[in-house]
């Protein structure tokens, strides 16, 4: 010990040295009183073998070490998109006032998204492959299909649910659910459903079409979330609450085994603030999200619509 | 002369399954300078053929039972448990964690471990920040990942409102060394390994975890329940 004695030490040699009776208190009560011989005793010792099980493959991979190969080629199906094209905004005072109201008038005014005035030649495109796509009565299928994604929730079968929900939907409804159970019930409609909006739109190619509907939904429903002991987390079993959405329906027009799924919904910012959880608990820290990465990310719909250019010139 | 020794006796911990026991003591050089010779290179072994080995032993062990598996411990955190009319839960709320693999002997572990069990979780932190063990400071990393565990994925509501109700150190697996002692005598060496369990529930500890389990009423139920559960295989 005293005999590595380096030039920063030196000046606090002093303090180092510590008398025999304050080493033996320091140190545990197994280890001789004077160990003169501990460097020769170590040289007796072969260097065992022993596995990192702390370390990660990273580190590993860093000394020259490959990874483990378990790569099994599997067939890649894509059936939905991660986003929603040209996304509807909502007008204001919706849920609240009528039309006539002054609130309305204020600030309420449907503000314009960019391809509304191209909404029939995207119909035209999704009566290509749907020839009895009618607007009113998708609504009330699209309601249907709500109220049958969200009773088989509490189920806890992901393979039933992708019958009526999309991937990007099932990774956002399911993750949070799986230890949890859920109480859902559908009482009644307040308003009927009306379609607001209509985008269709090409992946990569020309042939790949994806449509997406938004939905404008009011009704009333019941909520209770349960958690994993069986206490109450959130809402209620016997109060009803009014719910206001707008649901976007998705899909994959040149799939011939394609059909209508729920893919996401739209919040808008002047939504009311949610019921507080029943339990207290600590603010998490903030997601930190990777500005590189996310510049990488490009997303393979093109934002334009110009496939429907493409139609007239194939009628003239 | 001892630097070809400690190369032999390198080469020796390797291969000791080679060797036969009966060593002679004065031909000791001569017989390595002919294992030396014969080996081979295309043996060689990485690092991920080794831990393949073991991993295939530690299996072939918890097939066995000698060892418990490290797999089941933590399933005990995806039950779910029905709610009910009254509102109360079938079961105090728990939390399951472990670590296994540790490189530290369990008959030290469990020192640590024994002096946890029934302590409300900031009292056994406290304790063990000043544990003179190196196995307690491992112990309290282990606490800590559970109190977060707990926190964010079963519900739980404060931080500590939690008590300790099992805690133990197992056996795991030990590798195998070779020293050296005085004159020509070898001895082994093990380095061992062991795991960790925990079992932390919410609430406030019971004032007589462990004087409840000493006295004659809680021994006679004890004894009673043992004789109940006993149960015939096989039966009509």
């Amino acid at each position: 010990m005293l005999s590595i004695i380096s030039k920063r030490s030196i000046f606090l040699h002093q303090k180092l040295v510590k008398s025999l009776f304050e080493q033996t208190v320091t140190r545990t009560l197994a280890t001789h009183w004077d160990p003169k011989f501990r460097r020769l005793r170590k040289n007796k010792f072969t260097e065992p073998t022993l596995l990192d099980f702390d370390s990660n493959t990273k580190e590993k991979v860093k000394r020259g070490i490959e990874p483990p190969t378990s790569f099994i080629y599997k067939p890649i199906n894509i059936t939905s998109s991660k986003e929603i094209f040209d996304p509807y905004i909502p007008p204001e005072g919706d849920g609240k006032a009528s039309l006539f109201s002054k609130e309305f008038a204020k600030g309420a005014v449907e503000k314009i998204t960019k391809s509304t005035s191209k909404k029939f030649k995207h119909l035209r495109l999704i009566k290509k492959s749907d020839s009895n796509f009618d607007e009113n009565l998708f609504a009330e299928t699209a309601q249907q299909i709500y109220i049958d994604a969200h009773s088989i929730l509490s189920k806890r079968d992901p393979e039933e649910m992708l019958n009526f929900v999309t991937e990007n939907a099932l990774m956002k409804m399911y993750h949070n659910m799986k230890f949890k159970t859920i109480r859902w019930k559908w009482i009644e409609s307040l308003e009927e459903p009306v379609v607001k909006h209509l985008v269709t739109r090409e992946m990569m190619v020309k042939t790949d079409l994806y449509a997406q509907v938004t939905v404008r939904i009011h009704s009333k429903q019941i909520l209770a979330v349960y958690d994993r002991f069986g206490r109450l987390a959130f809402g209620s079993d016997t109060l009803p609450k009014d719910v206001l959405e707008y649901v976007v329906f998705e899909k994959h027009l040149s799939d011939p085994y394609g059909s209508w799924r729920l893919h996401d919904k739209i919040i808008p910012s002047w939504s009311p603030a949610k019921t507080p959880v029943i339990r207290s608990f600590a603010l998490p820290e903030p997601y930190k999200t990777d500005d590189e990465l996310e510049k990488r990310i490009v997303s393979k719909f093109k934002g334009d619509d110009s496939h429907l250019e493409k139609i007239q010139e194939e009628k003239s | 002369m001892f630097n070809n020794l400690i190369k032999s006796l390198n080469f020796l911990s390797h291969n000791i399954y080679h060797i036969n026991r009966s060593i002679p003591t004065g031909l000791f050089h001569t017989n390595l300078a002919s294992f030396v010779n014969k080996q081979d290179k295309s043996l060689e072994e990485d690092d991920f053929d080794l831990q393949r080995k073991e991993s295939a032993k530690i299996k072939n062990l918890e097939r066995l039972g000698s060892i418990k598996s490290h797999i089941s411990w933590p399933q005990y955190n995806r039950i779910i448990y029905p709610p009910t009319e009254d509102g109360k839960p079938i079961r105090n709320p728990f939390v399951h964690h472990m670590r296994h693999f540790v490189k530290y002997p369990a008959k030290k572990m469990w020192y640590p471990a024994l002096m946890i069990r029934g302590m409300s979780i900031d009292e056994a932190i406290k304790q063990l920040s000043f544990h003179r063990l190196k196995g307690a400071h491992i112990i309290k990393e282990v606490l800590l990942e559970a109190q977060d565990l707990a926190l964010k994925q079963h519900n739980f509501e404060f931080k500590s409102n939690m008590w300790i109700s099992y805690s133990t150190a197992v056996d795991s697996f030990r590798v195998k060394g070779v020293r050296k002692h005085r004159a020509m005598r070898l001895g082994m060496v093990e380095y061992k390994y062991c795991t960790y369990y925990v079992r932390l529930e919410e609430g406030v500890p019971p004032p007589n975890y462990h004087l409840e389990a000493e006295t004659y009423e809680a021994r006679a139920k004890e004894y009673i329940e043992k004789l109940r559960k006993r149960s015939i295989y096989l039966s009509i």
